[in-house]
């Protein structure tokens, strides 16, 4: 559950099963009592059916935590981008970064580097798509060292130019009637 | 800016050097890339080249005669090449070993990656990074214990 989709939908399935909770954060349902197995049964039952799970691995937990964090970061609007990735990482979880790092890799098969830039590049295109902001803009506060390394880093993990992407973004637009209406 | 980055990597595997290489290529070919095989090697090509140091060096830990940490303990005590960030690239997995490196002053723990075709990522990560020292490792390194 590491979007806000993901929470919308967790809220409504707890809301439908009746089960009482208190907030439901990105990765985490802090319930205001303990589930009966009937609700837990229910509970896998409809977030399997959006491709959801609960985690009882406490490694899994941890991975969890880990995506959550990295993606919080690209949403702040404070200086954690100016902290080093590995030290956020190190500061937000409480871990030695390399312990984090090796469990990222562990569970998920890949490096959490891996899993930085998928995230970053992420960041860039809503930057594009919901906030109209230029390349320069983006890569000074995505802190990357050149425009050009944003562009080639997003060429390689979506395949397309932020340019061509900009523009495909923006060309149904231009395209539709005033009775349609376009969700991405 | 890019096209006058200039990156050192010091890995006694051929292999890895020429795959870490090729990704850092792909991501801009006008970057400067030179390897060496050993610590020491680094230290001489490091000593011998007044006019250029590089942006990065990306330094594995298990080499021959004069190993990844000796190197990182040589040039953070040296004036000159104190300031270069280092970015260690290796098949360990310690935590206590990559704790004593950053207190040494190294900028970044990688260990390698099984897939070399996450590589790419390890190496765009490096060159995406604006590496800033932290004020600690501006002096050099207490290595008492």
């Amino acid at each position: 559950m590491v979007c806000v989709r993901c929470r919308i939908i967790v809220e409504e399935i707890l809301t439908r099963l009746n089960v009482p909770f208190e907030k439901v954060e990105l990765g985490k349902v802090t319930m205001s009592s303990g589930l009966t197995p009937d609700q837990r049964h229910l509970l896998d039952v409809w977030l399997a059916h959006y491709e959801l799970e609960v985690m009882d691995n406490a490694k899994q937990i941890l991975v969890e935590r880990i995506k959550i964090s990295i993606i919080e970061v690209f949403h702040s609007k404070n200086d954690d981008l100016l902290l080093k990735f590995s030290e956020h990482l190190s500061k937000d979880l409480s871990y030695d970064y390399t312990y984090l790092a090796n469990v990222f890799s562990e569970v998920e098969g890949s490096t959490i580097e891996k899993f930085y830039i998928q995230q970053k590049i992420q960041r860039v295109k809503e930057l594009i798509m919901y906030e109209g902001m230029g390349l320069k803009e983006i890569a000074y506060s995505l802190n990357y060292s050149s425009v050009s390394h944003l562009c080639k880093q997003f060429k390689k993990v979506t395949g397309k130019t932020p340019a061509g992407f900009r523009k495909d973004w923006q060309a149904p637009m231009k395209e539709k009637t005033e009775n349609e209406i376009y969700i991405r | 800016m890019s096209a006058n980055r200039y990156l050192l990597i010091i890995d006694d595997d051929s292999d890895d050097r020429a795959l870490f290489i090729e990704a850092v290529k792909e991501i801009d070919a006008t970057i400067r890339c030179v390897s060496a095989d050993n610590g020491q090697h680094a230290l001489e090509l490091l000593h011998t080249s007044p006019d250029r140091l590089p942006d990065f060096i990306v330094l594995d830990l298990r080499m021959p005669r004069y190993s990844g940490k000796r190197f990182l303990f040589e040039i953070k005590n040296d004036q000159r090449l104190k300031n270069i960030p280092v970015i260690i690239y290796t098949t360990s997995k310690s935590v206590e070993e990559s704790n004593e490196l950053a207190r040494l002053g190294a900028c970044h723990f990688m260990t390698k990656p099984r897939n070399s075709g996450e590589i790419y990522y390890l190496a765009s990560f490096i060159l995406g990074e604006k590496w800033v020292l932290p004020e600690s490792h501006m002096r050099p390194p207490d290595i008492s214990n």
